[in-house]
C-alpha cells in the first residue's frame, strides 16, 4: 500500500473503510479500541491490527434507538457509523473502562454486533508495585483471551511490536517538534491528520509515511513571532475545523492535550525486565487523561510547557456531556488564572461545525489576548 | 403533578427509618466531640465494615445529596457549583456534593444537622467516574485530611478472575494498614469477622424482604424505599439488622393478612434506574390507575451475601461485585436479573428512568427494554428525568406517558386471560 506524500495522511484517513475492508478480506484479523489506553503493541503481537474506532464529523439517527441523547458525540458517532456498517471489517474490540460512555458503549456494541468478540480489560488507576503486578496479570490474561502463549516466540513478537510503535512515536513527535519550531510547514489541520492516519494505518505503512515526512524538513525554520501561541485540551477532536479557525484567527497551537492529538505518544516506550513489564511502563507513565486521573496529576505536564513556552492563553475543546474532562475544568481554569493565563471552553457536538457562537468566542478570546 | 412531592408510606418501618436517619447524622454531628475520627467515602464498598469494625465513624456523600434533594437543599448547592465552573450537564450528586461543601456545610444547619468535616477520604479509582471526580474535589476542598487512593478493578461479575480478587484483597489490606497508620487505632480482627457477619446477616434479610414482595397483593412498594438507608450507612451494624428483622416482621404479617400497598392491585411494575429524589411521590402516582412498582434495580446493589469465614475477601468481593451488579460493566448480568425479576415478581409493565445524572445505569436501557419486548411480551416506557436535578424533570411529559402506559397496560390485562 502506497500513499502520495502530500496528502498520504489525509488520502489515508478518508480512504481507511475502502483499505480495511480489503485488508479484512485478505484474512488480516483487525480489533477495534476506542480509547489510547488500550496496549496496541499486544495486540500487533498477537498478530492483531488495531484500529481506532472513531466518531469524527456526521448525522446522528439510528444511534438514538440504542444511547441516549446525553452522551458525547464520539460514542454517539461511532456506534451510528457501526450500525451503518462501517466498521464490518472488525472481529474484535480490546477496550479498557475508560470513561463510563465507553463502558456503556462497549456493552451496547456487544449486544448489538455478536460478530465482534469484545475483550474488556481492567486497568489499574495506582502506580505501585502492586499495581504493576496486576497491570501484568491483566495483559496475561488478554494474551490467553486472544489465543497466545507467553512463551519465547510471542515475547520476541511483543519486543518487536513494542520497538516498532516506539519508531512510529517518536516519528510522530519529531514532525511536531519540527511543526512547532518552523523546520516543516505543518498546519493544525494537517497534523490532525498525521495523527489520524496512524490510528487506523497498518504501522509499517504509517512508519513509511512519517520518514517521508520527516526528510521534507527545512535548513531554517519559517518565523512564526506575530501568532498567538496557545494550548488546546479535550479528548477526542472528530474534525480539525475547529483548528483551522483558531489558526485562521492568528492562533498558533503549540501544545495539544487531546487524544486525537500527542497526548497518548509520550512516552514513546516503557523499561523493564522483559516486554510486558516495558508495556507496562510505558502506559503507566503515559501522559494522563482526565478520565483516568486527578486533574493535580496532568497539571505538571502544562505547568512545564507554561514554564518553558510563550503560552498566550488555552482553548478547551470539549465534546458535549463528556463527564471527565467537564469536571477537571474549573481546577484547571482556576491554575491558568493562578498563572495569568486566559481560558475559553467550547462544547461540540457531533457536527462538529465551527458555528457563528463559537467564531465569535474564539474571536473575542484571541482578540483579547 | 409537582415537580416535588413526598411519597405515602404505608409500612410502620418508615417511621422507624426516620429515626435511624435522624440518629446516624447525629452521629455523624457528634463524632468529632467524642473523639471519633470521620472518614468519607463512597458507597458500595468493603470500607464501611472497616470503619465499624474500628469505632471510626463512616460518612457518605453521595447518600447526602438524596437528603439534600428531599429538604430542598440541592438547588442552591447546584448554584454554588455551576458558579465555580462545574457544567450543568454533569452528575447532580458530584453538583450537589461540591456546591455543599463549598457553601452550607459551613453555614447553613438542615434539619439533620451538617456532615463533619473529614479526617480521612477513602477516594476511589474505579466506579463511575462522577463519584471519582467528586473525591478529587473533596481532596481539594479538605487539604488536611488524610487521603487513600484506593484502586479496584472495573470487571464484569462473569468475568471475575482469581487476580482480580487478589488485587482487591491487596486493596483492603493497604487500606486497613492505612487507617491504622493515620489513627493510630489498631484492627480487631475478631471485630471485623463481626461487622462482616452482620453485614451478610443484613444482606440476607434485605433478599428475605425483597422476596415478600412476589406476593399479590405486594405488601409494599417502591414508596418505601427509604429503608434502602440501613444498607447504605449501617452495614456492619447491629442497627441495620434490627430494624431489617422488623421489617420482616412486618411484612409476614401484611402477606398473612393479605394487606397490599392499595385496596385493588391490578398492575405490577419495575423501575429501571435511581429514583427521583426530590419527588419520590411519582412512585405514588401509579397507584391512581391500580398500578404499583413492586420491584426495582437499585435495590439488587445490597443483594450481596459474604463468605463470614474470610472476612477480607468477602469484604473485596463486595468492592469488586456492587457497582458492576447495578451498571453497564456488568450489562449481561444485570439485563438477566432484570428479565429473571420480572419473572418472579409477575411484572405487567416497566419504567425505564433515563437519568441525566446516570449514565452508568442508563447505558443498556435500549437493549433491555427490547428484549423485554422479544422474549417476555413485557411493555416498558421510558421517563426523562434525572435523580436529583428538578430542572430535569417535566411532569406534563411524564403524566402524558405515564397515563398512556397504564391505560395501555390495564387494556393488555383485559385481553390476556
Amino acid at each position: 500500500m502506497t500513499f502520495d506524500q502530500i496528502d498520504g495522511f489525509r488520502q489515508a484517513y478518508e480512504k481507511r473503510s475502502q483499505v480495511l475492508n480489503e485488508l479484512h478480506a485478505q484474512g488480516q484479523k483487525i480489533f477495534g479500541y476506542f480509547c489510547t489506553y488500550t496496549p496496541i503493541e499486544l495486540l500487533a503481537a498477537c498478530k492483531v491490527l488495531p484500529v481506532r474506532i472513531m466518531g469524527g464529523r456526521g448525522k446522528t439517527e439510528q444511534c438514538y434507538n440504542l444511547l441516549p441523547e446525553f452522551i458525547c458525540p464520539f460514542m454517539k458517532r461511532s456506534l451510528e457509523k457501526a450500525l451503518a456498517g462501517e466498521y464490518a471489517f472488525l472481529s474484535g474490540i480490546v477496550q479498557s473502562y475508560s470513561c463510563d460512555a465507553v463502558c456503556g458503549c462497549q456493552a451496547v456494541w456487544k449486544n448489538n454486533f455478536p460478530d465482534i468478540s469484545l475483550y474488556s480489560i481492567s486497568l489499574p488507576y495506582n502506580d505501585n508495585p502492586p499495581a504493576r503486578d496486576f497491570y501484568v496479570e491483566e495483559f496475561q490474561s488478554l494474551i490467553k483471551k486472544l489465543g497466545q502463549t507467553t512463551d519465547f516466540s510471542f515475547q520476541e513478537a511483543l519486543r518487536q511490536a513494542i520497538a516498532q510503535y516506539r519508531k512510529i512515536r517518536e516519528a510522530v513527535l519529531m514532525i511536531y517538534q519540527y511543526a512547532q519550531s518552523g523546520f516543516l510547514d505543518i498546519s493544525a489541520e494537517k497534523m490532525w491528520y498525521i495523527v489520524q492516519a496512524g490510528f487506523v494505518m497498518p504501522p509499517d505503512s504509517y512508519l513509511d509515511l512519517l520518514n517521508q515526512q520527516i526528510r521534507e524538513k527545512r535548513k531554517t525554520p519559517v518565523t512564526t513571532e506575530k501568532q498567538i501561541p496557545v494550548i488546546v485540551s479535550g479528548s477526542e477532536i472528530g474534525h480539525p475545523d475547529i483548528l483551522s479557525y483558531i489558526e485562521q484567527k492568528g492562533g498558533r497551537i503549540i501544545w495539544d492535550d487531546h487524544c486525537t492529538g500527542i497526548r497518548s505518544f509520550e512516552p514513546e516506550a516503557g523499561c523493564g525486565n522483559d516486554p510486558l513489564e516495558c508495556l507496562v511502563d510505558r502506559y503507566m507513565k503515559r501522559l494522563p487523561c482526565a478520565s483516568r486521573s486527578r486533574a493535580e496529576d496532568r497539571w505538571p505536564e502544562w505547568d512545564r510547557r507554561l514554564q518553558y513556552e510563550n503560552v498566550q492563553g488555552v482553548i478547551f475543546i470539549l465534546q458535549k456531556f463528556c463527564t471527565p474532562h467537564l469536571s477537571d475544568i474549573p481546577y484547571f481554569k482556576n491554575q491558568l488564572k493562578n498563572n495569568g493565563i486566559p481560558s475559553i471552553v467550547v462544547e461540540m457536538d457531533e457536527g462538529w461545525e465551527v458555528s457563528g457562537q463559537i467564531r465569535t468566542r474564539i474571536d473575542s478570546f484571541l482578540d483579547m489576548i | 403533578m409537582d415537580k416535588k412531592s413526598k411519597s405515602t408510606k404505608r409500612l410502620k418501618a418508615a417511621k422507624e427509618i426516620n429515626r435511624i436517619v435522624f440518629e446516624y447524622y447525629m452521629e455523624c454531628s457528634q463524632a468529632k466531640s467524642r473523639g471519633i475520627p470521620v472518614g468519607w467515602m463512597p458507597p458500595m464498598n468493603g470500607a464501611i465494615e472497616i470503619f465499624y469494625a474500628m469505632g471510626l465513624q463512616p460518612v457518605f456523600p453521595e447518600n447526602w445529596s438524596p437528603v439534600c434533594a428531599a429538604f430542598g437543599m440541592a438547588p442552591g448547592n447546584f448554584e454554588i457549583s455551576e458558579n465555580m465552573g462545574y457544567s450543568i450537564d454533569l452528575c447532580g450528586y458530584l453538583r450537589n456534593i461540591i456546591g455543599y461543601v463549598h457553601g452550607p456545610i459551613a453555614t447553613s444547619q438542615s434539619v439533620l444537622g451538617n456532615l463533619p468535616v473529614p479526617d480521612l477520604l477513602i477516594s476511589p479509582g474505579g466506579g463511575c467516574v462522577p463519584v471519582m471526580k467528586i473525591f478529587h474535589a473533596l481532596e481539594r476542598r479538605f487539604p488536611d485530611a488524610a487521603v487513600f487512593r484506593a484502586d479496584l478493578p472495573q470487571v464484569a461479575l462473569n468475568d471475575i478472575q482469581p487476580h482480580h480478587i487478589q488485587y482487591a484483597v491487596r486493596e483492603i489490606r493497604r487500606l486497613i494498614s492505612f487507617i491504622e497508620e493515620t489513627t493510630g487505632r489498631k484492627m480487631d480482627y475478631d471485630k471485623l469477622a463481626q461487622a462482616v457477619s452482620l453485614s451478610d446477616r443484613a444482606c440476607a434479610l434485605w433478599d428475605e424482604i425483597m422476596s415478600y414482595r412476589k406476593y399479590i397483593p405486594t405488601p409494599f412498594s417502591a414508596a418505601e424505599i427509604g429503608i434502602m438507608f440501613v444498607m447504605v450507612t449501617r452495614q456492619g451494624t447491629q442497627i441495620a439488622v434490627d430494624f431489617l428483622e422488623n421489617v420482616l416482621k412486618e411484612l409476614q404479617n401484611r402477606v398473612a393478612a393479605k394487606q397490599g400497598v392499595i385496596p385493588e392491585e391490578k398492575i405490577r411494575l419495575f423501575w429501571d434506574n435511581i429514583p427521583l429524589w426530590y419527588n419520590l411521590g411519582l412512585f405514588n402516582y401509579f397507584e391512581e390507575m391500580n398500578g404499583v412498582v413492586v420491584a426495582e434495580t437499585y435495590s439488587t446493589a445490597w443483594s450481596i451475601r459474604m463468605d463470614t469465614n474470610d472476612p477480607i475477601q468477602a469484604l473485596a468481593l463486595k468492592s469488586l461485585k456492587s457497582y458492576p451488579l447495578v451498571s453497564c460493566v456488568s450489562m449481561e448480568t444485570r439485563m438477566d436479573a432484570i428479565l429473571k425479576a420480572c419473572k418472579e415478581y409477575s411484572i405487567d409493565g416497566v419504567i425505564f428512568h433515563r437519568n441525566k445524572s446516570c449514565l452508568p445505569i442508563t447505558l443498556g436501557q435500549m437493549d433491555i427494554k427490547r428484549r423485554l419486548e422479544e422474549t417476555m411480551d413485557i411493555p416498558s416506557i421510558i421517563i426523562d428525568a434525572d435523580h436529583m436535578d428538578e430542572r430535569n424533570f417535566f411532569p406534563a411529559q411524564f403524566k402524558n406517558r405515564a397515563d398512556a402506559f397504564m391505560e395501555m397496560l390495564l387494556a393488555k390485562r383485559k385481553t390476556t386471560p
